[in-house]
This record gives structure tokens, C-alpha cells and sequence, in this order.
């Protein structure tokens, strides 16, 4: 488990994001990342929850971009050097691509699964180790996960409720 | 899509093309003066943020790209435009918005939402 404790992040000079307590995030839950296009959700996970994960050889981070063009050209160059013949074309594949990556993996070291309006959010069944998602969508919200709403209070900042 | 026809293919898993300002995204599509001064001024209805032709593109979060991506098209001389994706990552207001300013359009408009 994760735990960032309650503060107010300067994100960038005149943006910050603020929570009144702390955001814990539990191998298998998933939380929602909700809130309006500019709320802020995208500069949390890079700014905040990225950091927070990286660099930890107790577990692994699955990260899936928002406008992912750059990850699938790199993930498409690893694919031919380690995978020929695995056809990185879209999203989908590049989904499929880290979770068979990570499948080949002798350990069981848990993974936070962070996807920014990502277009699937379908977690292979043969999967063992444990698994926490984090996500943002505008289009769906999976069944019994947790909710961080991104209330924009000003527009220099935005309040998470957790 | 009428394939002998030529598009302008806006794609909202792409929104934009340069990394640095504003301004390089308006000479792709070729904005006059007066498409860029609506262009801000829709820009700011849509988003509550205000941004000119050396706001930083890297400043704008992700669904703000494809709002700018779509406003481009809309005031850009392009006859023809096809959306791709182009809701996939707005909230419900502003996709509203865009797909409004779209049905007042006169330009001819294809939107696809896969690949």
C-alpha cells in the first residue's frame, strides 16, 4: 500500500492540488480518478503519484499515457527487439503487450496499474499477482471503486476528496 | 467518407502535432486574424482557461488539447474534416460544446470513434 499524506502540492507557478486527509491506495481496489477536463487529474498521477511509486524494487508500476503515441513508438521499438512480430498498432495492443510482459515475470511482486484515459481497463484473468488500479475516464467507472473526486475550487486550485 | 474527397483528419489520440506553442499549431491549420481571435475567445468559453499565441501546449491538460485540436479545424479553411476519437477523452460539457459548435458548422463532417 501506498499513502501520500494529506497537504497541498504545487503543481505548477499558479496551479496546486490540495487533500485534507491522507490517499491510501490498497492492492486489490481500484480507484477512480474523477473529475472535468483541466481538474487536474492528469498532473496528480504525474506529478504526485508517479513519483510516489518510482524507484521501488518492491513492486511494479504499469503506466498507460493519456495521448499515448510516444509510449506506443517505444513500446512498438522494444516489441521488435524482444517480441518480433508482435504488431504494436493501437492502445489495445500496447495493453496487451505490459500485461504479457509482466506475466512472463518469475516473481510475484504487486503492480499499480496507472491509466490515464486509457481505452481499456480489461485485467487479464490469468493474472496472479496482487493488483491496484488507478485510472481517469470520461467514459466509464468500473462497479465498487473507490472515488477521488477533483473538485476545481479556483483556478489556481483543485481539492481531491477522497 | 467519400474516399475521392480530401480530408483534414483530426485525430483526439493525437490532438496535437507541435510540442511548443500555440502559435505553430494556428500556422499548421492556417488560421487568418479572425479565426484566431474566435479561436481564443471559444477556447476560453469552452475551458475557462485563457491561452494566445504563446501559451505554452504543454500547460494544457489532455481534454484541453482535443478542445484546441477541434476548435483548429472548425476555423481553419479545411472544407472537409474528419474526427477521430474525438469525445474519448472530454468531460460531457465540453464534448456537448464541441459537438454543438460541430452541428452549426458548415463545413462537411465525418466523426468515427474507433480506429
Amino acid at each position: 500500500m501506498i499513502s501520500l499524506p494529506a497537504g497541498k502540492r504545487d503543481i505548477w507557478p499558479g496551479f496546486a492540488l490540495s487533500w485534507k486527509n491522507p490517499l491510501s491506495f490498497q492492492m486489490g481496489k481500484s480507484y477512480y480518478l474523477k473529475g472535468d477536463n483541466g481538474s487536474g487529474k492528469s498532473s496528480f498521477i504525474h506529478s504526485v503519484l508517479l513519483p510516489a511509486l518510482s524507484g521501488r524494487k518492491d513492486l511494479y508500476v504499469l503506466c498507460l499515457q493519456q495521448q499515448m503515441h510516444l509510449q506506443i513508438y517505444a513500446l512498438r521499438a522494444q516489441a521488435a527487439i524482444f517480441r518480433p512480430g508482435f504488431a504494436i498498432r493501437s492502445e489495445e495492443d500496447v495493453w496487451r503487450y505490459l500485461w504479457q510482459d509482466l506475466a512472463s515475470r518469475q516473481d510475484e511482486l504487486p503492480v499499480y496499474v496507472v491509466a490515464d484515459e486509457a481505452h481499456s481497463l480489461d485485467i487479464p484473468q490469468d493474472i496472479q499477482r496482487p493488483i491496484c488500479l488507478i485510472y481517469s475516464s470520461h467514459r466509464y467507472q468500473l462497479p465498487e471503486t473507490h472515488i477521488l473526486d477533483f473538485v476545481q475550487v479556483s483556478p489556481q486550485e483543485t481539492v481531491i476528496h477522497a | 467518407m467519400d474516399l475521392k474527397k480530401s480530408y483534414l483528419i483530426a485525430d483526439g489520440q493525437y490532438p496535437l502535432v507541435c510540442t511548443d506553442l500555440v502559435h505553430d499549431e494556428i500556422i499548421l491549420y492556417n488560421l487568418d486574424k479572425e479565426a484566431q481571435a474566435r479561436l481564443f475567445a471559444e477556447f476560453e468559453r469552452i475551458t475557462a482557461k485563457k491561452i494566445d499565441r504563446e501559451s505554452k501546449l504543454e500547460a494544457l491538460s489532455g481534454g484541453q488539447k482535443v478542445v484546441l485540436m477541434a476548435l483548429l479545424a472548425l476555423l481553419s479553411p479545411a472544407l472537409r474534416i474528419e474526427f477521430v476519437h474525438l469525445t474519448h477523452s472530454l468531460d460531457q460539457d465540453k464534448a456537448s460544446q464541441i459537438l454543438d459548435l460541430i452541428r452549426q458548422s458548415s463545413k462537411e463532417i465525418v466523426l468515427r470513434e474507433s480506429s
